[in-house]
Parts: structure tokens; sequence; C-alpha cells
């Protein structure tokens, strides 16, 4: 990943922007691109040091050196470094440094330390002229270590690459982001929650036109603003791009100077995943299995999400609507998850929940219906083998009479 | 009933409202529909609940007491018992203020058997991590927790980094009583601050030589740990308690074609100063020239100057040659190095043939020079930064700074280092200066300590 320093930015009336690389700028780039990989590929073996020092010499503006340094941070996390074979460094540096003291201490006034000895001696223990003592000395430093396997991305790839991490970067710096989300996908959508659960970020969530508002910073955020949650923050953008099209605000703290800048990004700018998430299988076979059913309900695909603060976010995959009242009940196909997916809902339906669902599970979960009393908004369906039409008709309807 | 539970550096209240809440630090979150407050305010909060009518329950607290005090003790010198009294009377929170070789870790082990609860240590580096474990072993005869450095395992008594402390107070925050962090005036940084607000830890102790920061943020200590409880500086124990030391100032003249040389470099860093109307002096100067630097052809050139006429001054062959004298004069002696670049460490190691630490040293390899070095073994040792504090180096008697930053309080830890006390030792300290250059006002700025009589 970029780090932020590394992004072209410009800050324009208290907002943060990213230069866009396009046209001219991006064929500019993509021929910088073409002289590292160009470099790389003929740097199999060589010192690390000696690698940076002919990247840094590619020609280059002033106002393209972030772009250029952009560009070898990422071809260098993708590189592989090796110290020299032979006598280890470590082991040639202990015995140099110990023969070098006692040599020191056992001057007479006015001789010189003669360090070539010292060396020539080493290079006697190790079977080594004491020049190769000499090269040997730090050939592990970070500087010294050649170059083993590398990844050759395209001009064209690697160019990308810095487009999509750019946006990244950015959020490194973020205090908080301010989301508007319309989920092309349950299965997509719970991927978020779960992610925004795993990532320890809290969130408040909000229905907003056709879509949801999201507010996501930490649990220090309330005390003041931190960029602490930053990389959080960055980790999150993959999930967001997969959930569906998206348009995000942050709050950034900026710089050493840490200003206060606002920054966009709307899902086109950087995101080439969202949409790829099909419904799963076990969705579309419901849907059509229950379409050819002559019955007073009929399944949808759901876009709702129901939120419970403190708790969590339920993701129905499916909406059931009783069509001659219009009643409508949530439904969650939660199948061979875990026992723990299924005594959450339960703690949901408990603190509250107040949508009708009706959640769905394998038998091989081994819990029961009756976890789920008859006085809630809410039932459980244990189902054997397969999903029964019929089962759920007949639970959506018990559950539209409570 | 109230529930008070730790969650990722802060506290949730919920099952009802405190009358006080606000002034305990409690915000309304609607994120997670409770009453949250930053986990430093846990035992104001607790006294709070203590005293209240509404039945509560605390599942924040996730400490308990040390199977067993202190196994090894020592006789306190009467200023350490001051500072201990001094700190226990301050409700067991805030600052002692120490010169490095005064004892200040043996101040922190009778704080932590004092206070006999389960205690976090933090320190700056991976080196102080390993010596604070060592020590604590040693003294209280339990298996000791490290956290940092590729370590992760926790214990009643955990030492760990001020950067792993920042990565896991989130988790670790509410499993200690007491937390003590040595060279506390790191903790002020923006991210390290937030450990400390992320701990619950009612017990606190700071332990420093020189709590004054550069940047005037050691304001916050007072609300992070606590005011300051005991102070001494180093004159005050310098004879008694430390070695007696000197200081000399070495002027180094630059050969004229390094004299040339500086002067070339400094005049395109000077000459964009100028053009671009940058005052250095003020407090936005230097974050200004990185920005315009950047934008052109000349401010390009202009960081190239200002980075070698900043290399010419640090490690001019002028100065290496009074280095070689200097390691021929103190030949028998033990001493440190330090230079303010790992480029110049370097060079002196490679070419005098003296160890170096440096940020990249293995840690293997990092403990078996300190050792080594220790036992005498080894005379010399060069570093850039990773020695200007806290380590544990009692026989160094000679220290040379080759090169240095501006800090006042980095050249104090310097001297530090050769002040702990060894029989009738006098330390000397050499600080090289290339003459009539920028470095000389460098000098001038990090010179401003009592210490530098």
């Amino acid at each position: 990943m970029l780090t932020a320093d590394l992004v072209r930015v410009q800050r324009r009336s208290g907002h943060l922007h990213i230069i866009k690389l396009e046209g001219a700028k991006a064929r500019r780039a993509e021929a910088l691109a073409t002289e590292l990989i160009g470099i790389l590929a003929r740097s199999r073996g060589a010192p690390r040091t000696q690698l940076l020092e002919q990247w840094k010499a590619v020609d280059h503006k002033a106002s393209e050196k972030r772009l250029l340094e952009g560009l070898q941070k990422l071809l260098l996390d993708d590189c592989e470094f090796e110290t020299l074979e032979g006598a280890e460094p470590a082991e040639v540096r202990s015995l140099v440094f110990s023969l070098a003291t006692t040599r020191r201490r056992a001057l007479p006034d006015g001789e010189q330390f003669d360090r070539e000895a010292v060396l020539r001696e080493a290079g006697q223990v190790f079977g080594l002229p004491a020049a190769e003592v000499d090269r040997r000395l730090y050939a592990d430093l970070k500087g010294a270590q050649r170059l083993s396997r590398f990844a050759q991305p395209s001009p064209e790839q690697l160019v990308a690459d810095y487009k999509r991490s750019s946006c990244q970067a950015v959020l490194l710096k973020a205090t908080a982001v301010e989301v508007d989300l319309f989920p092309r996908h349950p299965a997509a959508a719970r991927r978020l929650f779960h992610r925004l659960k795993f990532l320890r970020l809290l969130y408040e969530l909000r229905p907003e036109g056709a879509g949801y508002h999201l507010s996501i910073d930490g649990p220090l955020s309330l005390f003041s603003s931190v960029t602490k949650y930053g990389l959080q923050l960055a980790q999150l953008l993959p999930a967001l791009e997969r959930c569906g099209p998206f348009e995000l605000r942050a709050s950034l703290l900026w710089g050493k100077d840490k200003a206060p800048l606002s920054f966009s990004l709307t899902s086109p700018g950087c995101a080439d995943g969202a949409g790829r998430d099909e419904a799963a299988p076990e969705v579309n076979k419901l849907l059509q299995q229950f379409g050819k059913r002559n019955s007073d309900w009929s399944l949808a695909p759901s876009q709702a999400l129901l939120d419970l603060p403190g708790l969590g976010t339920c993701v129905p995959d499916l909406l059931a609507t009783h069509e001659p009242t219009g009643e409508h009940v949530h439904i969650e196909l939660l199948g061979f998850w875990s026992r723990a997916a299924v005594w959450r809902r339960v703690e949901w339906v408990e603190a509250g929940m107040e949508e009708k669902i009706l959640f769905c599970c394998s038998q091989r979960l081994r819990v029961s219906e009756a976890v789920l009393g008859e006085g809630l908004p809410a039932a459980l369906y244990v189902f054997k083998g397969v999903l029964s039409p019929a089962q759920i008709e007949k639970r959506l309807e018990a559950l539209r009479l409570r | 009933m109230l529930t008070l539970t730790f969650h990722a550096g802060t506290l949730e209240l919920r099952g009802g409202d405190l009358p006080q809440a606000a002034q305990l630090g409690f915000v309304p979150d609607p994120r997670a529909r409770c009453l949250r407050a930053p986990a430093r305010r846990y035992a104001a909060i607790l006294t709070a609940l203590h005293r209240g009518d509404a039945p509560y329950e605390d599942r924040a607290k996730a400490y308990g007491e040390l199977p067993h005090g202190l196994q090894v003790r020592r006789t306190l010198r009467s200023y350490q018992s001051e500072a201990l009294q001094g700190w226990e009377a301050q409700g067991s929170q805030g600052l002692v203020v120490l010169p490095t070789g005064a004892g200040k870790t043996l101040v922190g082990m009778e704080a932590i058997h004092a206070k006999n609860r389960h205690s976090l240590i933090v320190v700056p580096t991976l080196d102080l991590m390993r010596q604070w474990a060592d020590r604590l072993r040693l003294h209280f005869k339990q298996p000791i927790g490290l956290v940092g450095g590729g370590s992760h395992q926790v214990e009643p008594i955990t030492v760990t980094t001020y950067d792993s402390a920042y990565l896991h107070m989130d988790h670790l925050g509410n499993r200690f009583g007491l937390i003590l962090f040595d060279e506390v005036h790191h903790l002020p940084g923006a991210s390290y601050a937030l450990a400390a607000q992320s701990a619950l830890a009612p017990f606190r102790l700071g332990l420093t030589a020189t709590p004054e920061r550069d940047d005037g943020r050691d304001q916050l200590l007072d609300d992070l740990v606590g005011p300051i409880c005991y102070a001494k500086h180093v004159d005050q124990l310098a004879g008694a308690y430390l070695a007696d030391y000197d200081v000399e100032r070495i002027t180094v003249e630059l050969s004229p074609e390094e004299r040339a040389a500086y002067d070339a470099s400094r005049a395109l860093y000077t000459g964009f100063l100028r053009q671009q109307g940058i005052r250095m002096s003020s407090g936005k100067g230097w974050s200004e020239f990185i920005m315009r630097s950047a934008r052109s052809e000349a401010g390009r050139e202009a960081m190239a100057g200002y980075q070698d006429q900043r290399r010419l001054a640090f490690a001019a062959p002028s100065k290496l040659e009074v280095v070689d004298d200097l390691l021929h004069r103190h030949r028998r002696d033990q001493m440190l190095i330090f230079t303010q670049d790992n480029a110049t460490a370097h060079r002196i190691s490679e070419r005098f043939l003296v160890p170096v630490i440096t940020h990249q040293t293995k840690v293997a390899e990092r403990s078996d020079l300190l050792d080594r070095f220790r036992q005498g073994d080894l005379g010399i040792l060069a570093t850039s930064r990773v020695l200007n504090e806290g380590v544990d180096v009692p026989a160094a008697r000679v220290a040379i700074v080759v090169s240095g930053s501006g800090s006042v309080r980095e050249h104090v830890q310097r001297l530090g280092r050769i002040l702990r006390p060894d029989g009738e030792k006098r330390a000397v300290l050499y600080e090289l200066v290339a003459g009539n250059t920028g470095e000389a006002r460098t000098s001038e700025r990090r010179r401003r300590h009592r210490a530098y009589r």
C-alpha cells in the first residue's frame, strides 16, 4: 500500500483532491513506470542501494517526485532481497571488532591503529582475503542485500495500482468517514458489516433515499479527532467497493501540520470490483421455487439493512410481501453458518428488533426453533437438507398474524 | 443495574445514567447506545459509582494483585525514598525526575511492589524492554511478559514499547492497575498519548531525566500521568551519587576543500530560502521548505544542497581525524560514540573497526554487543540515536558526540550515558563541532541546560 506522503494531492478550499492521472499525465506515468520496471528487470542480484540509486536517477520533473517514489514503493512491496551467501556478516563483525579492540588497547603511545592488519588476521580465520572480509563486514545491511525475486507488472497495471492505492493512502489520515451506500447485494453488505466489526470500527446507519448513510469512526473519536483508525478505514475501502455504489466523504488531518481537510470519493473513482457479487445460489434457488407456487406471498431480493446500535446490523436476503395486505416479513438465510450466528440473532430479537423476520438455518447447527418464542416478531426455521418453500410460507403466515 | 465495561480503550456505561456523568468525562454514544468515556477516567468514575446510590457492576477492570512482591530488595538512597513517598503522597500518580544513572528503575520496581497490582511498563526501545524485563525477573522472581519486537506474551508484570502500547492498548488497557512510563517525555506525542488515555490503570508513574519537550507538549503529562511529584537534577547529585564529569567542546575547522564544498552547498540552500522568503526561525519554516523544495528544479537542488552541507558538517573527514585521535587517547577506556545519522555511524564503524548499533542491528547482535561492552570485551560502541537514553552501560567513561540535533533533551541524555557511578571515575564528554557552520548554532541550542555548567 502507498503511504500518505506518496500520493499526488492538491489542497483547495479546505478540500483534498487526488491529482488525476489522465490523458497525457497517464501516458507520462506509464513512461516512468516503464523505466522503473526496466531497471528492476535488469537488477536481479544487485544490491538494494544500487537499485534505489538507479531508480532515483530516472529523469523526472520536481512535480513528479511523489509519483515516481509511489511507483517505486509499489514495486518494492513485491520484491524480495537476500543476503550474500558465505560467512555470516554478523560473525565476521564479531571477530573483527574483538581483534580491533585487543589491538587498539595494546597500542603503545604514538603508534597508529592498523586497520588492514585486523582485516588480514580475521581473513586468516575465515579463509578469506582481507578485502573480502571488508566487503562482508556490512553485507547484511538492508542496502547491501541483493534483489532475488520481484513481480513485473505491466506499466499500465502499475499505474492503475498507484491510482487505486492512492485512495486508500489518503484514508490513512482520516479521522472519520461518511458514506452514502447503495448495497447491490445482501451478501456483500453482510461482508461489509462483518468487516466493520472485524476492524473494530463503530458506525451509525440510517436509511437515506434509495440507500443508506453510514457514519464510521472509532470509540475514541467521540473525544477528539484522531487518525488512530485511519488504517482500519483504509482497509475497509475494498469491502465498500464490493458492496455497491457509494459516495464517501472523509475528514482528514493531513500533512505535518495536521490540517483539517475533507476528501470525497465516489465508487467509480477507484473501484473496479463493485457489483461483482452475485446472489448466493440458495437464494436464487428459493426465489425460483417460490415463484412457481400459487401463494399470497411473493419474494424479492432485499435491499434492507436492519440496524441495532451497539449490537450489529442484520442484513436480510429476501423481502416477503403478503400481496393481499401489503405486509412485509424479512428473511435471512443462515444456512450452515455457525451456531454463534444464530444466538447473535436471538440476542438481537430479544434486545428489541422491531421488524418481522424469519431466520432460516440448517438442522446441522443443532438449535431448536423454540429459542424464539411465539410472542416475538421473529421466528426460526430449522430446515433439514434443503429449504422447503412450503415450510417457509407456513412460517411467514404465522409471523404475519403475530 | 449500571454496568461499566471496557471497550477498545474506552469505558462504556449501560443500564442507566449517572448524575455527574459529564463531569466524569462521559459522552452519550448513539453508535452503541451507551455512555462512553476515555479509559483514563476509570479511577474517578469508579469512585463516583462507589459513592452513589445506584447498584453497579464493574466489568471493566481485568487486573488483579501480583502473586508476590519484590523478592530481592536493595536499600534505597535517600532521594529514591523521597521520590517514592512523593509519588504515593500524590495519589500514586505523577512524574519522578531523576538524572540518568540515579536509579530510576529501582524507584519503579519499588512502586510496583508498593501497589502490588498487575503492572505494565512502557519503554521507548527494544533494548530497554529487554533490560527492564531482566531486572524485573531478577527482583520479582516471576515470569515477565513482553509485548513488542515480535513477542506477545502478557503476564501480571509486562514490559512493552511505546509503539506496541499504542497498537495494543485497545485490548491491554484494562489488564493493569499500574502503568509505568519510562522515559516519559516520549509519551505526549499525539499517538503515544492515546495509549495513556486508553488505559484504565488508576496508578501511574512517569520516569525521566528530562521532562521538557521542544514542542511544549510536556504540559500534557499532568493529565496523562500526573504532575511532577519529585525532581533532582544532574548537578544536584554529581559527585555524591553520580560520576563527576567534564564537557569539552572541540571545534574542528573544515579543510579548504571541505569548506569550498560546504559553502557551495549551503549557498544553494540559503539562496533558495531567501528567494522564497522562507524564515527557518519561524515555527513553520522547515515544513514550508520541504513543501516548496518539491515543486521546482531549484527547490530540488536546494534540498540536495541542504543534505550535502549537513553531511559535510556531520562527518567531515577533518572530524574523523579528531575521532581517530580521541580513540587513541582513550584506547583503554570504555567509550561511546554518538552521531546524528546512521550513515556517519557506519562510516565510523567501517573506518575504525568499532561496533555500531543502529535500528537496523538485529536483536541478538545488539544484546551481544551490549553484553560484551558491559563486560569490557569491547571498548567502544558507536551509535546514531539508539543508545541516547535508558540503556544501562555502567562502565562507559568517555562519550564523543560527533554530531547531533539541537535537542537539549538528546544532549542531556547522551551525557547521562557516562554518568553512572563506577568507583572514582571522572567522565568526559567530547562534543565535536564543525567550525563556522550551521552546526555551531545547533550546538549552542542543545547546550542550554544546567548540566552544561
